[in-house]
């Protein structure tokens, strides 16, 4: 592994919740065009860890270094309640420095290639989980990310959708970018590179 | 893209104003609190209103907050800086504010015909402005809906009967001290600095309370200073 390849460098990282110590000196290190699976029982630190790599959550000990752009999928959607999906995607365009319509043509495309069907207006409290859950990862990949942080980001999805998320995950993979997602869905390791099980890599 | 602190001032008011039900019990509370003891004659109908708005835009500026608890580091993450956050947040709850107290302003002057009505009307705007911060801190203190609602509760049922020598220190005192007609009239300059002075630091407060939640970690080391590297 040449040190340009390295996408996204976690090392040592050590988080603790009071006396509970969650990551106990964690490395984590995913190349350019790497599909990487996160994989651990409950309460193992797999969020945790995702969270720290998308500096969201500050770690005891350790650094992260990324280069590139992040996009960040957490597990439960984090988006507000009482805005539309239109309205999403021009709060987190924006925040990529993108136009409203720039926004918006990009997070449809996203948005169609998860199967998000919806009526325009419609707000995220009358979404169903799993459409929820497509806008929750669209706005992860509107500002065309280099490092991708999922937290089981197809939780709610139907089965055909979830399909193509694997199959989403190997574009992204083929355009070389670095991806790395918690799963629980041990049929689906193949489709990644490489697996962290978190306890017993670590 | 410029001016991004616009688009979540933008967004921010179309979040509240789907909210028809807080809609109307900002309108509904204080018009309720007013309306009651000016009916059964009392003097401190209008500080009672008065004190009705400044409870209503501080339960606003609470739920906004706690309303983007889970967003507002993921907003962070995308690339917004906290301060854009902060000040789109602003934006909208001043406004929601000035519109509010402009509305109470005239409901009180003509409903019970004060002889200061300038002094009403300022203290109804004053309260409403300060009463952003005070939101603002009781979420960054407790941000979680029910503590934050109590504590609101609480710290403006105290404004009601606590002494002057401590009510001075407190930044509903401008605001109430205008509309007490037990009193001689006070100096409405100073009353007014002490309003903005309260509503500064409260807000700078909170906003460095906030700021600690959504802030990124910081950046690695550069490369020659990480662990495991030569």
């Amino acid at each position: 592994m040449t040190v340009d390849d390295t996408a996204l460098h976690a090392t040592g990282i050590v988080k603790r919740y009071r006396r509970h110590t969650v990551l106990d000196g964690v490395d984590l290190e995913v190349r350019r065009g790497e599909a990487v699976a996160l994989t651990g029982e409950n309460g193992s630190g797999k969020s945790t860890l995702l969270r720290i790599c998308a500096r969201v959550l500050r770690p005891d000990a350790g650094a992260v270094r990324v280069s590139g752009r992040v996009g960040f999928c957490p597990q439960e959607p984090a988006l507000f309640d009482l805005l539309t999906a239109d309205e999403h995607l021009a709060l987190f365009g924006a925040a990529a420095g993108l136009s409203r319509d720039e926004a918006l043509r990009k997070g449809h495309r996203r948005l169609d290639s998860l199967g998000f069907h919806a009526r325009p207006g419609t707000v995220v409290r009358d979404l169903s989980g799993g459409t929820r859950q497509k806008l929750n990862l669209a706005v992860a990949l509107l500002a065309e990310p280099d490092v991708l942080l999922l937290d089981e980001p197809y939780q709610g999805f139907d089965h055909g959708t979830y399909v193509d998320f694997w199959d989403l995950v190997a574009q992204w993979r083929g355009a070389d970018r670095a991806v790395v997602v918690v799963t629980h869905m041990l049929t689906e390791l193949w489709r990644t590179d490489r697996v962290v099980n978190l306890k017993e890599d670590t | 893209m410029k001016h991004r602190w616009l688009t979540v001032a933008a967004l921010q008011g179309r979040d509240l104003a789907r909210r028809r039900m807080v809609l109307l019990v900002l309108v509904g509370l204080p018009l309720a609190w007013y309306a009651s003891s000016a009916a059964a004659g009392l003097d401190y109908a209008v500080g009672s209103g008065t004190l009705g708005v400044g409870w209503c835009v501080g339960a606003t500026a609470l739920f906004t907050v706690l309303g983007g608890r889970s967003v507002d580091p993921r907003l962070v993450q995308a690339g917004y800086r906290p301060w854009e956050l902060l000040a789109g947040r602003l934006l909208m709850l001043l406004g929601t504010a000035l519109v509010l107290a402009a509305f109470f302003a005239a409901v009180m002057v003509a409903g019970s015909r004060p002889d200061r009505p300038g002094a009403v009307a300022l203290s109804i705007v004053l309260i409403a402005v300060v009463s952003i911060g005070v939101g603002l801190l009781v979420a960054a203190l407790l941000p979680r809906e029910l503590e934050g609602t109590l504590l609101l509760i609480a710290f403006v049922g105290l404004q009601i009967g606590i002494p002057t020598a401590v009510a001075q220190w407190m930044p509903y005192y401008g605001p109430l001290r205008m509309t007490d007609t037990s009193l001689p009239p006070a100096n409405l300059a100073l009353l007014t600095a002490h309003a903005i002075a309260c509503t500064v630091v409260l807000v700078l407060a909170a906003g460095a309370l906030w700021y600690r939640r959504v802030r990124l970690t910081p950046a690695a080391p550069r490369r020659a200073e990480m662990p495991g590297r030569p």
